[in-house]
């Protein structure tokens, strides 16, 4: 679906081969964990067997002695001159931890050694003294007076000033539109529920590695598979204390990330490994260590309360939301406050949310952070009020939704949005007027929101003499984005993709790039290609002036052909580059930007039919569409593959996911064979629409994609499952297990 | 810390100015301390969204209409 306004482009939209796919598909791709340099150490990670506990010692000096040992580091070599355990960062000490272990899984100290059998033994020698702690796994009872506390110094920040106790609690979000309790005095219904999921981990398929060499001049060099090589470079010197402009960091390609690759684990490490052996360290996370060690994204206990008019209109919504932020702070809970009811015009609401430490691991973005958990909350409420009005679900969203000009609870009108354009091409969809018949069956449907995010992004093009373009950008390509950069510079230059070669390089060869992650490296380094383009047209039409003895106003370029006003003359791009470059200097162009924080907001909404098995519990997804407001889809194959990852995502959140503990704050499950996430054989072919309405902050119309197709799945799973067994599921995962509870009435 | 702890609370004040600059003085003069933690000497703080009615704010030197909203939210991230 395409709007009217939406303009004709000659690259943008097509579906060319993406330029990485061969080395990828071949295995010639380099990822983290394939890069070996000459006389390299093999590092490991001592992790700690308790979820809470006092450091008390750790004395290494049986692993130094282990013959193939070259060194160990604790917490207490990150500590920077003039400083105290105590007054390392968070970061810092997730890293390595300071005075306590607050989950299990903290890294405790590193090892480097000849290879990795020697550093495994090592690890067995280092003796740590522990005074093992209470500990707390649950969000609501970390908040309570009693619950053991992981920070003695944190004091909860309030909107009316911080709290006089220690708390688990780090801060109270909150967010007042309007007048609370005249909106419920005007509801004729008000429905309510308690909704809880549980902590769930990204799930990519590729884990953490990192190897550093620091050189005895001090320069530094980290290969990593991270989500920014930027932010990693300034992490990296911050923890060290040492300069970025002595830190070069070079990033592999990437086997999955989705927020999860964004924070560094193994980064300083190495570098400090280096550091004291002299030579090139390589670590790398076992698939334990990623569950246990990186992070998750929060679980939640979200109470909501909606009220609306007999005719359906929302009058007033209410939220008091608990995230979890593992063991150390995050801002979850602040952004659920933003996006819960952002789908819809509501002119009263209040917004509670709590960021709240658990002796978890830290948690950590993961697609669309906070807002999947929130739509599950939010989004059955709206089912619920549906069918007690007789309001089409679909309808009642629709007459109650945002638009252009609404304002978000972020407080800003929006501009163009599309979630209007979702609800109704899901009403006219072949899948919402195909019947679902038979047993047992249910349809569900739920919408969600996601900011989107802009940032710095930084390009350069190199103008080859047979008019080829290089692209270099910063940005690792996690969902094809070397192919829709390529193929947005494309369009502004008028040629064609396959004269764009785009290659990734590393922190000391391109301009400044933000994180590959919020959706953004499409639209923000989309916009800085464009800028480049722009700057290479000018470039070039400043070095055709006078080889055609003109001035340059007399010179245009449309339509792949740069031209005289006069009509005399004429240039293909091609025969131009061979001009200008074949017989001059090189032609070397950048063109940076700063998007900003925000590209406007992006929508998405979702249809699921389900069967439930009445005997066992088993939820089987019979057919899935997702319908999303991709503004304009460069690539539209990859467009349609974010939709479709990000649903099967949800699906396994939805379903099977959890961090499974037991009363020791073990996780129990912390493999691929039983921490279950979806398969071929889980999942049909998800359909996808895709609606185009232009975002007026991008020259090509472009919002990001990524992330707002995981909000729906949780809640339009939930929805169609209480069609099926006219039971409504409050928690997460909806597991046979907890199915067959909550349907027979056993206690879970 | 939070901003409306410089405010009692307040999620909506008034303040004066022709400039985003001139604005957050104004409300620093009536609510000292929160300017610094809204612009520094480099401008906007990154931490720090500023919007000015439906656009968001790049500069500390970005014009303010009369009656004009200039609303203050923390910066945004994503996964």
């Amino acid at each position: 679906m395409t709007t009217a306004s939406r303009p004709q482009y000659k690259v943008i939209g097509t579906r060319p081969v993406r330029p990485d796919g061969i080395d990828k598909v071949t295995g010639r791709a380099v990822y983290g964990a394939d890069v070996h340099l000459p006389g390299s150490l093999r590092g490991r990670v001592l992790r700690s067997p308790h979820a809470h506990a006092i450091i008390k010692s750790i004395d290494a000096s049986k692993a130094l002695a282990l013959p193939g040992v070259h060194a160990v580091v604790t917490g207490a070599d990150l500590v920077l001159p003039g400083k105290t355990i105590d007054d390392l960062t968070d970061m810092a000490q997730n890293i390595l931890a300071g005075r306590k272990a607050l989950y299990r899984g903290h890294a405790i100290a590193a090892v480097a050694a000849v290879n990795d059998h020697v550093a495994q033994a090592a690890l067995d020698l280092i003796e740590v003294d522990y005074e093992v702690l209470p500990a707390v796994l649950e969000v609501r009872e970390a908040m309570a007076a009693h619950a053991p506390i992981l920070n003695e110094k944190m004091r909860t920040r309030t909107p009316k000033g911080p709290g006089e106790n220690p708390s688990n609690v780090v801060a109270q979000n909150q967010v007042i539109v309007g007048d609370i309790e005249k909106g419920f005095a005007e509801a004729d219904l008000i429905v309510e529920g308690t909704f809880s999921t549980q902590m769930v981990h990204q799930g990519y398929i590729e884990p953490q590695a990192a190897t550093a060499m620091w050189n005895n001049d001090g320069q530094v060099t980290i290969w990593t598979c991270t989500q920014g090589s930027f932010p990693a470079r300034q992490r990296t010197a911050e923890v060290l204390g040492h300069p970025i402009s002595k830190i070069r960091v070079i990033p592999t390609e990437i086997g999955g990330g989705f927020g999860g690759k964004i924070g560094i684990y193994l980064e300083p490490l190495a570098a400090l490994l280096s550091k004291r052996t002299g030579k090139p360290v390589k670590l790398q996370m076992d698939r334990i260590e990623v569950f246990e060690g990186t992070g998750p994204t929060p679980g939640t206990n979200i109470y909501a309360k909606i009220g609306v008019t007999k005719d359906g209109k929302i009058v007033a919504a209410s939220a008091d939301m608990a995230y979890e932020n593992g063991a150390f702070a995050g801002s979850a809970a602040n952004f659920a406050t933003m996006v819960i009811t952002a789908g819809y015009d509501i002119p009263n609401f209040q917004l509670d949310g709590y960021d709240v430490l658990v002796n978890k691991p830290r948690t950590q973005d993961y697609r669309a952070p906070s807002s999947p958990a929130a739509a599950f909350a939010f989004e059955q409420l709206l089912d619920e009020i549906s069918e007690k009005l007789s309001i089409d679900p679909l309808k009642l969203r629709l007459m109650n939704s945002a638009h252009e000009g609404t304002r978000g609870p972020a407080g800003m009108p929006y501009k163009a949005i599309g979630h209007e354009e979702c609800l109704e091409a899901a009403l006219d969809s072949a899948h919402y007027n195909s019947p679902l018949e038979g047993p047992n069956r249910g349809r569900g449907v739920a919408s969600g929101f996601w900011f989107n995010v802009g940032l710095r992004s930084s390009m350069t093009v190199t103008v080859q003499p047979d008019g080829t373009v290089s692209l270099i950008g910063g940005n690792t390509d996690i969902g094809g984005t070397r192919a829709s950069l390529a193929m947005q510079l494309a369009e502004t230059l008028g040629i064609t993709y396959d004269d764009v070669k785009p290659t990734v390089v590393d922190t000391d060869s391109v301009g400044y790039n933000d994180v590959t992650a919020g959706s953004r490296v499409t639209f923000a380094s989309g916009m800085a290609a464009h800028e480049a383009g722009k700057n290479v047209l000018k470039e070039m039409i400043g070095r055709l002036a006078p080889a055609w003895q003109m001035p340059e106003e007399d010179i245009t370029y449309a339509d792949g052909s740069f031209s005289s006003k006069d009509g005399a003359k004429t240039a293909t791009f091609k025969q131009a580059a061979d001009l200008v470059v074949g017989r001059g200097p090189g032609l070397t162009v950048s063109g940076s930007v700063n998007a900003g924080f925000l590209q406007g907001g992006a929508f998405a909404h979702h249809i699921v039919d389900v069967e439930v098995d009445p005997e066992t519990g088993k939820v089987t997804i019979l057919r899935y569409t997702a319908i999303q407001d991709v503004g304009t889809a460069v690539h539209p194959s990859y467009v349609e593959g974010q939709l479709q990852g990000g649903a099967v995502q949800g699906i396994g959140w939805a379903l099977n996911e959890e961090y499974y503990y037991d009363d020791k704050g073990r996780m129990a499950n912390s493999s691929f064979l039983d921490y279950r996430i979806p398969t071929t054989l889980d999942v049909p072919n998800i359909e996808t629409i895709l609606v185009e309405v232009p975002n007026p902050l991008h020259p090509y119309g472009v919002r990001g994609v990524g992330e707002p197709p995981i909000v729906p799945p949780l809640a339009a799973i939930a929805n169609a499952v209480y069609r099926a067994t006219g039971v409504r599921q409050t928690q997460l995962p909806m597991s046979p297990r907890r199915v067959l509870a909550t349907t027979h009435g056993w206690d879970d | 810390m939070l901003l409306t702890e410089f405010t009692s609370g307040a999620t909506r004040v008034n303040a004066a100015g022709s400039t985003l600059r001139e604005v957050i003085a104004d409300l620093d003069r009536q609510h000292p301390g929160v300017g610094e933690r809204i612009i520094d000497a480099g401008g906007i703080r990154p931490e720090v969204l500023v919007a000015i009615g439906s656009d968001e704010a790049f500069g500390a030197d970005s014009p303010v209409g009369p009656d004009q909203e200039v609303i203050i939210l923390p910066a945004i991230a994503g996964g």
